[in-house]
């Protein structure tokens, strides 16, 4: 097997894929990079036997049709300090020869029929997605994921897709986090699998891999993983085994009060609030008066604090204590000058945070004895 | 890896066949047997067999081409796990099931089997050594085990049941292994190149309580020498037992290099005299009795069988001191003086003189 790559495009494609390569695993094939060529196209293929991402490669020339393993921190390391502009492969049974106009280094390779395949994206119906919005969801759920506990189905994101809105929904339990955005089913998209939720790991290195435009990103759910392609990039990730809680039964449909808020001063309040808490008294009792919202909080051996912020609430005198952390995760991902309601029915009962585009994050009060 | 590289264990093939056509393949299994036999091996082929994409699993069988199989032989499976003691270690870590610390719960056995499978239809995790996990990897997997996550299939390992934490059994459908035919393990260790010649094969299978590993560790060469020692002490008529005792355990001293080794050595000297009576009590019984006796046991039964009845009686009693020493050994006294003793008696009942009648 014969190629020649432009080394810049090759390097930065080995390195994406390098991102999920182990690099100490039982199982030393791991730590090598599929490398295929197929009617033209080149393709890289790794995997940490959960995650695995598949990176079409540009500019290369060849003519020929194979596999070789590529020993992926020798190869990377090699291509890096190479100073030519284009390098060429050649790829024989149990050897490979990088090649540039001063050097040539031999490697010896792993069997590629041993590597454990990853499902390549073939699908004719799928779902669709803007990048950029689905990154923001990404980015507003997984961080109530609980990833602490060994209650592996809240450790990832439940992934809703309906014909034309797309779900993802995430919880530790005690905070719930849910988003959802506008997609498009393509063909008779439907997802194969009645409760996808996929790792938090695995969402993480979605939501970093996408880029901050409209591009469409594809993706299709089945019985045992999930395919997300965005251009030249397909991540496969292995779904959870487990139920995920029936969130939408402990979201609340009607509120007693409904504040508006800007996002801002809010946070700046709680992060305040938040420094007079320990360990033993995380609580804070959020006050609603006439016009102002009073957060106060007390702590044994460290004092206690009062902030004021002024808000248009005019409804009765209730009081609602919440561990600030949940509340401050939520605001900390929104624009400091973006609206969001804060709901309320009443100082027992969980409250629900929302903004315009549809991101509903709910959090249960702490009981008020502690 | 298939049926065929597997010697023995027919019974156990047939009996998960049967389940798995009807379709009750359980979801752990406890393989328990005596050490080198294959229960792992024999694990590791019933796993292949699962995964092979070209059989129906109730077939139990494998192509050893699919892609399935391949990944089985380079064991890169993505879906099957293996878990064993380190070499050095005198336990399975805890870290092995739930995670090293800093990356607790999202690491380890448990976490790679809650998720669902890449390539197979299941997940099939092995533990080996399961007589090594400690309590808290014991506690860690009971959760696991009792509701392991559908589609997965866990097998365990163990030579000694007694070893494995009763919650841990009753949790796990128990397949027991029998130690191998003495023709089955004589066959292996000509067939792996570990016995020179078909002699020395039979010799050492015949003591080897069915398991290859028990073969390997005869086949040392320092044990062979001591036991060549022993039957040239124990043929002599005049025993010096302070001389036999001195060269016999200077020669465990040099075959072992650590303190469990000699001891498991020492057992190894009193089987190697047990073996020597038993054949000189076939012989002096039947002087035709076994193919290819030593010269030392030979020239002992001869000398005995002379004697006659009072021969083969004395032979039974040197016997039953021998028997007494592995007695002995296991109540944890001092090796050495185990062996003293054994042959300051041995040599003492040797000589006693005969009142012909």
């Amino acid at each position: 097997m014969l190629l020649k790559c432009h080394r810049p495009t090759l390097t930065a494609a080995l390195l994406t894929v390098s991102g999920v390569v182990p690099s100490r695993t039982p199982k030393d094939i791991l730590k090598n990079i599929k490398l295929t060529v197929n009617a033209g196209k080149t393709v890289l293929i790794g995997t940490d036997q959960e995650i695995g991402i598949r990176q079409d490669v540009v500019n290369v020339e060849t003519e020929s049709t194979g596999e070789v393993l590529l020993p992926a921190a020798r190869v990377v390391s090699i291509l890096r300090e190479m100073p030519d502009e284009h390098v060429e492969l050649h790829a024989t049974e149990r050897a490979l020869v990088l090649k540039g106009a001063h050097s040539d280094f031999n490697l010896s390779t792993e069997d590629p029929t041993e590597f454990p395949s990853v499902a390549a994206f073939e699908d004719a119906s799928y779902f669709t997605i803007a990048a950029n919005t689905l990154k923001t969801m990404i980015r507003r759920t997984i961080f109530a994921t609980d990833t602490e506990s060994a209650r592996y189905a809240l450790g990832g994101i439940l992934v809703e897709a309906g014909p034309d809105r797309m779900t993802l929904a995430a919880t530790d339990s005690r905070r719930l986090s849910v988003m959802s955005g506008v997609c498009q089913a393509i063909g008779d998209a439907k997802s194969e699998n009645a409760m996808p939720v996929v790792p938090s790991k695995a969402m993480g290195l979605i939501e970093r891999s996408l880029p901050d435009s409209e591009e469409p990103v594809l993706l299709s759910i089945h019985a045992n993983h999930v395919l997300v392609k965005c251009g030249g990039t397909t991540i496969y990730s292995r779904l959870v085994e487990g139920r995920f809680p029936r969130y939408a039964d402990v979201i609340p449909s009607s509120f007693n009060s409904s504040v508006d808020m800007v996002v801002g001063p809010f946070y700046a309040a709680v992060r305040q609030s938040q420094i007079v808490t320990n360990e033993e008294s995380r609580g804070v009792d959020f006050i609603f008066e006439d016009g102002k919202l009073m957060l106060s909080s007390r702590a044994a051996d460290i004092g206690q604090s009062r902030i004021e912020l002024p808000i248009s609430y005019d409804g009765p005198h209730l009081s609602i204590t919440f561990d600030p952390k949940f509340v401050a995760d939520f605001l900390r991902i929104l624009d400091n000058g973006s609206a969001m309601k804060l709901n309320l029915i009443d100082g027992e009962s969980p409250a629900v945070l929302t903004t315009e585009d549809g991101y509903k994050y709910v959090v249960m009060p702490l009981s008020r004895d502690q | 890896m298939n049926w065929s590289s597997i010697r023995g264990h027919s019974e156990q093939v047939q009996m998960l066949r049967r389940s798995l056509a009807r379709g009750r393949l359980a979801h752990a299994y406890l393989f328990a047997g005596p050490p080198g036999i294959g229960k792992s091996k024999f694990a590791r082929v019933f796993a292949q067999a699962l995964f092979c994409e070209r059989h129906h699993e109730a077939e139990l069988e494998m192509c050893d081409e699919c892609h399935c199989c391949r990944e089985m032989n380079a064991n890169s499976h993505p879906d099957y796990f293996h878990i064993r003691k380190p070499e050095d270690k005198a336990e399975i870590s805890v870290d092995r099931f739930i995670g090293v610390p800093e990356k607790r719960p999202r690491d380890g056995l448990i976490y790679d089997l809650s998720l669902k499978p890449m390539e197979a239809r299941r997940r099939i995790a092995l533990i080996n050594d399961a007589n090594f996990m400690n309590d808290e990897g014991a506690n860690a997997m009971l959760k696991t085990l009792e509701e392991p996550p559908p589609q997965s299939v866990l097998i365990l390992i163990a030579e000694k049941l007694d070893a494995v934490l009763p919650t841990i059994r009753s949790r796990c459908q128990l397949l027991r292994f029998s130690a191998l035919s003495q023709q089955d393990v004589a066959e292996l260790l000509i067939e792996n190149e570990m016995a020179s010649n078909p002699e020395e094969a039979t010799e050492v299978a015949s003591m080897s309580e069915g398991s290859l590993q028990v073969a390997a560790q005869l086949l040392k060469p320092e044990l062979r020498q001591l036991r060549d020692q022993l039957s040239k002490y124990l043929s002599s008529a005049d025993m010096n037992p302070i001389a036999a005792s001195k060269t016999m355990l200077e020669g465990i001293d040099a075959s072992a290099n650590e303190a469990a080794e000699n001891r498991r050595n020492v057992g190894w000297l009193i089987r190697f005299a047990q073996e020597f009576y038993r054949q000189a009590t076939l012989l002096i019984a039947n002087p035709n009795g076994l193919v290819n006796p030593s010269l030392e046991v030979r020239s002992f039964a001869e000398r005995q069988r002379k004697l006659g009845t009072i021969g083969l009686e004395r032979t039974l009693e040197l016997f039953d001191r021998v028997l007494e020493a592995e007695k002995h050994i296991s109540m944890n006294i001092a090796p050495a003086r185990t062996i003293d003793s054994l042959f300051d008696d041995l040599a003492r009942l040797g000589r006693r003189k005969v009142s012909t009648p």
